[in-house]
């Protein structure tokens, strides 16, 4: 793992914390935790990122005794998106996109992590509520289109988007080192889209939901590649300008070395 | 690219596996030694040929996994650098017909414009990606097959030691009948403006839907067409063609967004380059032989455009995003 010192230092406190007793006005189990990392900057060699995330489970003298283990569940959310999913489709002869249906504010990358089976985490209805899990994730098209288009179209998205690795669900993705402490990874490809990223935790017992932290991470485009982006959005002109001057100038400077030598 | 001053050692280690570059607008990341010996290979082919290599750029790079709409944009822009070093060079031998350039030009940004445009509302119909490998299709195909024909006859005349017969344009051709003349006077020409501005516009829409210069149209038809003298021809296409390119890169940056500078950049300093190689080894290979190869060569990348439009695709689903959903 490459971690800074301060994390370590940081999951050392968690840990620390889950193993004291909390605060006494606490009635119920309470999560804790942290990342390893706030913002994943994208920078020109960026292949991907790999984030730590650490947590406790804290409970009070009067927590009451139950019996089973604890199960928890790490549902990470990138910014939304309002995908359009084409299907190409025969046509004289050559294959080009026909049909194509939109969905409203899907999320850009989705990962479920669990310790165990999410059918063994909680029942359906319970799951289908918070849309844990990648069956469970809600997709309302645009435009109004016939059940089964609808069902044919999202399960294509489904499967895109977990060929790129931008949607995944990992039944052993949160491990337990011990009874209190868990830990996550949160596995980012390079094809990740910038923004604010959102990571719920679900701790269940037996089935039922006893609490929830949310915490947030960003993902930024930095040095060069964010100038070039943000310049490419916010003024094209004077992007498009630069594409055609850096050519220019580039054309011209061979143009002049090349004849002197 | 060198240019990420705040990088830890530690992470350059670990996530710099070899040449690995992430380009801002494609939005992936490629080996930069791939787009470099793309961009080196393509030169080379420019230099010996005289060519733009627009034509052999735009769909490797579709082939590498960069969509074609960012391919063609950026093409357009990697046209511009292989054009103006030639067109300056006509420039100063006083090779160019500016007014002939200028009403090409005209007809030029027209054509470019609706190509532009045409290219947002196929981009948004989800047809773009179709109608491009189409277009690259009947292009290369003809190109490829013409040059073929011709190289294959040159090659047999040379072994039979027969001169090439040059072919003499006809006196009288439709376009001198059309209204609106005006005179050229260093082409020697007084010819309506519409056949010129005609095929600046096809040319200009050839560069907002290929990426390409189309130097391969241009300079045919400004001879057998246009009667342009040959001493004018060159210097004049590459100068429409500079600018048409200029034209069309803003224009897709400004509507499409699409112009990805640092792959422009990276394909630009490898063609530069190797065109100057190109240019050393064209002359010491058979001029016919060599057309007859890059005939070839066309004649593949047509083919595997082919295949890849008739082929039952391994995924018929695809996504476009619409971040946002701003664009409803």
């Amino acid at each position: 793992m490459r971690l800074p010192g301060a994390t370590y230092l940081a999951a050392a406190c968690i840990i620390l914390a889950g193993l004291s007793a909390g605060a006494p006005q606490c009635r119920a189990e309470t999560l804790v935790a942290a990342l390893s990392q706030e913002t994943v900057f994208i920078r020109s060699n960026f292949t991907g990122a790999s984030l730590t995330l650490f947590g406790a489970i804290e409970r009070d003298a009067s927590t009451v005794g139950r019996s089973g283990t604890y199960d928890l569940v790490s549902v990470v959310r990138g910014p939304n998106e309002w995908p359009v999913v084409r299907r190409k489709q025969q046509f004289s002869g050559i294959w080009l996109n026909r049909d194509s249906v939109r969905f409203r504010g899907i999320p850009t990358y989705y990962a479920v992590q669990s310790n165990r089976s999410l059918s063994l985490v909680a029942d359906e209805a319970l799951l289908q509520r918070y849309e844990i899990g990648l069956t469970n994730l809600s997709f309302q098209p645009a435009q109004p289109v016939m059940e089964a288009e609808r069902l044919v179209f999202s399960t294509a998205l489904i499967r895109l988007r977990l060929t790129n690795g931008l949607f995944s669900e990992a039944p052993s993705g949160v491990s337990f080192l011990n009874e209190h402490v868990f830990s996550t990874r949160i596995r980012l490809p390079s094809n990740i889209t910038t923004g604010p990223y959102l990571i719920e935790l679900y701790l269940f017992r037996d089935g039922a939901l006893l609490a929830r932290e949310n915490l947030n991470f960003g993902v930024r485009k930095t040095g060069f590649e964010a100038f070039v982006f943000e310049a490419s959005q916010e003024q094209p002109l004077i992007y498009g300008l630069g594409a055609v001057a850096i050519a220019i100038g580039l054309g011209w400077l061979a143009g002049l070395i090349f004849r002197q030598s | 690219m060198a240019m990420c001053p705040g990088v830890r050692p530690a992470r350059a280690r670990a996530q710099t596996s070899s040449m690995e570059v992430y380009l801002p607008i494609a939005e992936i990341t490629v080996n930069a030694l791939t787009i470099f010996g793309m961009g080196a290979a393509v030169g080379i082919l420019a230099g010996m040929f005289g060519i733009g290599g627009g034509f052999l750029i735009t769909p490797l790079l579709i082939f590498t996994g960069i969509s074609p709409a960012v391919a063609v944009a950026t093409g357009a822009n990697q046209v511009i650098a292989s054009s103006v070093s030639g067109m300056l060079a006509h420039w100063r031998r006083n090779a160019v017909d500016r007014d002939l350039g200028l009403v090409l030009l005209a007809g030029g940004m027209i054509g470019a414009a609706i190509g532009v445009y045409a290219f947002r509302v196929l981009r948004q119909l989800g047809y773009l990606d179709t109608v491009i490998a189409l277009f690259y299709v009947v292009f290369l195909g003809i190109i490829g097959s013409l040059m073929m024909f011709e190289s294959m006859r040159a090659i047999i005349r040379r072994k039979h030691g027969r001169p090439l017969s040059l072919r003499r344009p006809g006196a009288h051709s439709w376009a001198e009948r059309l209204p609106l003349k005006m005179r050229f006077k260093r082409s020697k020409l007084y010819i309506s403006i519409f056949p010129v501005m005609g095929l600046g516009g096809a040319v200009g829409l050839l560069s907002a839907i290929m990426g390409v210069g189309g130097g391969f149209i241009m300079v045919p038809a400004m001879i057998y067409l246009l009667r342009v003298p040959t001493n004018v021809v060159i210097g004049t296409s590459l100068f429409q063609i500079v600018f048409v390119a200029a034209f069309t890169t803003l224009m897709q940056a400004i509507m499409n967004g699409t112009v990805d500078v640092v792959l422009a950049t990276m394909l630009m300093i490898a063609s530069v380059l190797g065109a100057q190689i190109g240019v050393q080894a064209a002359q010491k290979l058979k001029a016919d032989e060599l057309r007859a190869l890059l005939a070839l060569l066309v004649l593949a990348v047509c083919v595997r455009l082919v295949l890849r439009l008739i082929t039952t695709p391994d995924e018929a689903f695809s996504i476009t995003a619409i971040a946002g959903g701003m664009f409803a």
